[in-house]
This record gives structure tokens, C-alpha cells and sequence, in this order.
């Protein structure tokens, strides 16, 4: 029978982890789920790890805003930066010089 | 895998080279690792522009930021008494470079010269108004 829940992702396949938590932080979401405060330790677990992709979204996103007012200012100096985080990375991936 | 000392904060938060660096290094992904005190310098040499993006760095997927915990500060501490050393964020930084073997991405690559010669070091260009 189908899931009757109107919210119910069809599209998204889920996987079980194992994930270890300190002894009281177990405990204290344990009780959240039993007194129906959190719908479930996962679900508390998976919202906290969403949070934490927001946040680094959010950030990427003010790096993008930051290199953009500064392609506006000075194109060609823009350039020149990039030019240059390329090279070094490229120098970073090689393994260490003898 | 790189170490941001503080003059390469700075700079990345005045949207120096440094900031490209950081846009860059999550394809594929390169550790940058941002010492705590390093980026508390660079707080508290920050202006209000700077402080805005400073915020955002350490959420960065491919940032660590790397905690004074308590066997940190031993061995900064112990590293800026051999280094003979006051600033407790360039500390910081060559604790984390020396421990790591990382090099530290720098304005100031002469001064790590000087200070820690065992130190390997990125100087990030100058801007053309900063050129004399």
C-alpha cells in the first residue's frame, strides 16, 4: 500500500547509517522523541545536518556576491586573480617536490 | 591543502586574491585550514566590510577551522617562545603548518622567512596601487 502522507517524497531514496553520538546527547534525544518533541533521533539529525548545508550554502553564496562586485569594479584585475588561485592550486595538487 | 594566516583573511575579505583561492578550492575539493587565533586577528584588525565576509568563511564546506583546545595552546605557546614570537595568531598559523606540512598562504612571505625558515609559504600577489 502507498504511503499516504501528502509530504512523502517519492523521488527521494533513503539510506541507513549508523551514526555515534556521546552517551547524554543519545539520552537527551531520546527522551525529545518520547515525549514528541522531535519526530524521531534521525529526523532530528538529518534536520541539523540540513541546517549545516544551508549555512554553507549561504556562505558560498557570499563569496560568489563578493567576487561578483569585484569582476564589476575591475574586470581584467578579476582575471588576474583567478589566474593566479588557479596556478596555485594546480601547484597544490602536485605531490611535493623533492 | 593550504593554512590562511591572518594577512590572507584579510585579504580575502577585502576580496583579494585570497578570495579566489577560496572560491576555487571546492572543484575538486583542497583543504583550507583557518587557525582559530589567526582568525580572531583578523577580526580584530577587520573593518566593518572585512567582518561580513570573515563570518562566512569557517561555514565553507572545504574550510576547517582548526581550535585553540588545550593541546593547541601548548604547543603554540611552546612554538612562539622557540620562534620568539608575540603575535599568537602567526603562532597559531605555523603550529598548524608545521604540524601539517601545509603551507601557509601569506602577504608577508619574507617575514615567515625570517620567523620560521622550516616554514613553507604562498605569497599572495600585490595589488597595483599597493606596488611602489
Amino acid at each position: 500500500m502507498p504511503p499516504t502522507s501528502a509530504t512523502y517524497d517519492f523521488r527521494m531514496s533513503r539510506e541507513r547509517v549508523t551514526v555515534t553520538l556521546d552517551a547524554e546527547t543519545a539520552a537527551d534525544l531520546r527522551q525529545q522523541a518520547e515525549q514528541g518533541r522531535i519526530p524521531s533521533i534521525s529526523a532530528f539529525v538529518e534536520a541539523a545536518i540540513e541546517e549545516k548545508r544551508d549555512r554553507e550554502r549561504t556562505a558560498r553564496a557570499a563569496v560568489h556576491d563578493a567576487l561578483a562586485v569585484k569582476r564589476a569594479r575591475d574586470p581584467e584585475q578579476a582575471d588576474r586573480d583567478a589566474a593566479w588561485a588557479a596556478n596555485l592550486i594546480a601547484d597544490l595538487r602536485e605531490p611535493a617536490a623533492s | 591543502m593550504i593554512v590562511y594566516d591572518t594577512s590572507a583573511l584579510l585579504d580575502a575579505a577585502s576580496y583579494g586574491p585570497a578570495l579566489d583561492l577560496l572560491d576555487q578550492t571546492d572543484q575538486p575539493p583542497i583543504t583550507v585550514l583557518i587557525p582559530a587565533a589567526a582568525l580572531a586577528d583578523a577580526f580584530r584588525q577587520a573593518g566593518p566590510g572585512q567582518d561580513a565576509l570573515l563570518r562566512e568563511f569557517p561555514h565553507l564546506s572545504e574550510v576547517v577551522l582548526n581550535p585553540l583546545d588545550g593541546r593547541t595552546a601548548m604547543e603554540t605557546g611552546r612554538l612562539a617562545q622557540q620562534l620568539g614570537l608575540t603575535d599568537l595568531g602567526a603562532a597559531h598559523t605555523a603550529q598548524c603548518a608545521l604540524d601539517r606540512g601545509w603551507p601557509v598562504l601569506t602577504r608577508h612571505a619574507a617575514q615567515w622567512a625570517r620567523l620560521a625558515p622550516d616554514l613553507r609559504v604562498a605569497q599572495i600577489p600585490d595589488r597595483p596601487e599597493e606596488t611602489t
